[in-house]
């Protein structure tokens, strides 16, 4: 591919750009700044991509980590931490959505549905908000172990609930095959 | 560590999920390569958290992506992929395998289970792809950019003992990085690294970059602004604190 037309980058963004976004403003809590990271993350693509290794991981990990690590940077340099960890639980999904930007959505799907709350809400607060364990511990008050053991489960839950869902996809369509063969007879 | 250990350990969804310290990533990427079987595992989470943060997305504004594009070295816009029209060929091919699926379907319910598997593996394939395109065109970028004129080429002098060594070290003059272009590198033995340093009057060599191969030959490295010199040595893995000067592979000389 020409490096004068950068459709790799573009489909990249168009894939992982949402989801990256989405991550970026739960932490930072302010539209205008997750933009500038976000478009960080993307510049990484080129002036670091040496240190991706594809071998360790797909290229959302690595993208994810370049965001997460970059937006908890920002929070902490602007001192926002203390009022990002006093604010409520709640605010995971409304506050980032009131905070966004006009045109911002958001979509919850059944895949983060059909998961137990006590999985979603760690999910929520150590992939999607950057907490640390110890720092889950302290917010939903339960002990270090319980967090490593739903978060093991949770992971396990999420698994299941995306080969299920595939299942169901795939399923759906094969019916759909048997219907359009029986009217054509 | 057996294979029931670190599957019982929660060290794979750890690293999934981006929370392992240096030393823990590397516990598991010891265990990635003991335990093939693990990577697929490890794919798996990789997926179904990049779906979990997917359906927890929230649409940034239409600036962002035009801002990198901007930016992007070569590119001013890129349009938003549109689908094609597929040839007639390709259409009839396509009819086709449509009509190979309904036949195919009754085998379909019955191995519904090994389908699910193939559609997972499919993903894979497609990051994959996704990955490998990212990497294709990020590295025409860079070498597009590391030929313009913005870089100064500087040959390493190599010491007696490492004449093998052929690079370049291109000094870019608008960012904080520089490139080594590397033709030829001397072998490592077993347990060493490169180490890049810095070198700036009487003071104390500053390490900098590690590397142990050769790449795609285009290593990024750090740069340090009104150094005298930059040095490579061989130090054991990790790197050092001080250069090994028996093992002093050359020197790009900066003044001038």
């Amino acid at each position: 591919m020409r490096a004068s037309d950068p459709k790799g980058l573009r489909a990249a963004y168009d894939k992982y750009g949402r989801a990256l976004y989405g991550v970026i403003v739960r932490i930072v809590k302010e539209p205008g700044l997750a933009e500038e990271i976000l478009q960080d993350t993307f510049m990484k693509l080129w002036t670091k991509i040496e240190r991706y290794d594809p071998d360790k991981s797909v290229l959302f990990t690595w993208l994810m980590s370049v965001a997460r690590n970059s937006a908890l940077d920002a929070v902490r340099l602007k001192k926002y931490e203390h009022q990002r960890k006093t604010d409520s639980l709640d605010i995971t999904v409304h506050d980032s959505v009131g905070n966004a930007d006009e045109g911002a959505s958001m979509d919850v799907s059944t895949l983060a549905k059909k998961l137990d709350e006590k999985y979603s809400v760690l999910l929520d607060l150590m992939y999607l908000q950057g907490y640390s364990q110890s720092e889950i511990s302290d917010e939903l008050d339960i002990p270090l172990g319980t967090v490593k053991t739903r978060l093991r489960s949770a992971m396990s839950q999420l698994r299941d609930t995306l080969r299920e869902e595939k299942s169901l996809f795939i399923g759906s369509i094969v019916i759909v095959l048997l219907i359009l063969i029986l009217i054509s007879i | 560590m057996t294979l029931a250990d670190i599957r019982s350990s929660g060290l794979l969804e750890l690293y999934a999920l981006g929370q392992l310290d240096a030393h823990g990533q590397a516990e598991v990427r010891v265990a990635l390569r003991q335990f093939p079987e693990l990577t697929q595992e490890l794919r798996e989470m990789e997926i179904a958290l990049f779906r979990y943060a997917d359906s927890h997305g929230v649409t940034p504004s239409g600036n962002v992506i035009d801002n990198i594009l901007k930016n992007y070295p070569g590119g001013t816009s890129a349009p938003a992929s549109q689908p094609t029209q597929a040839p007639r060929s390709l259409r009839g091919l396509m009819s086709g395998l449509f009509l190979a699926a309904i036949v195919g379907s009754g085998v379909y319910l019955w191995q519904q289970r090994a389908l699910s598997s193939a559609v997972a593996s499919h993903e894979e394939a497609l990051e994959e792809c996704d990955t490998k395109t990212a990497l294709a065109d990020a590295r025409a970028a860079r070498l597009q950019s590391v030929f313009s004129d913005q870089y100064r080429s500087i040959d390493i002098s190599a010491t007696d003992g490492y004449a093998v060594a052929n690079i370049e070290l291109l000094d870019d003059q608008t960012s904080d990085q520089n490139y080594l272009r590397i033709i030829d590198l001397p072998d490592l033995a077993e347990g060493e690294t490169f180490q890049l340093w810095s070198i700036t009057g009487d003071n104390a060599p500053v390490p900098m970059d590690l590397f142990d191969e050769k790449g795609d030959g285009l290593i990024s490295v750090g740069k340090v602004n009104a150094t005298d010199a930059y040095a490579i040595s061989i130090e054991p893995a990790g790197g050092s604190t001080s250069p090994n000067m028996e093992k002093l592979v050359g020197v790009f000389a900066m003044a001038g």
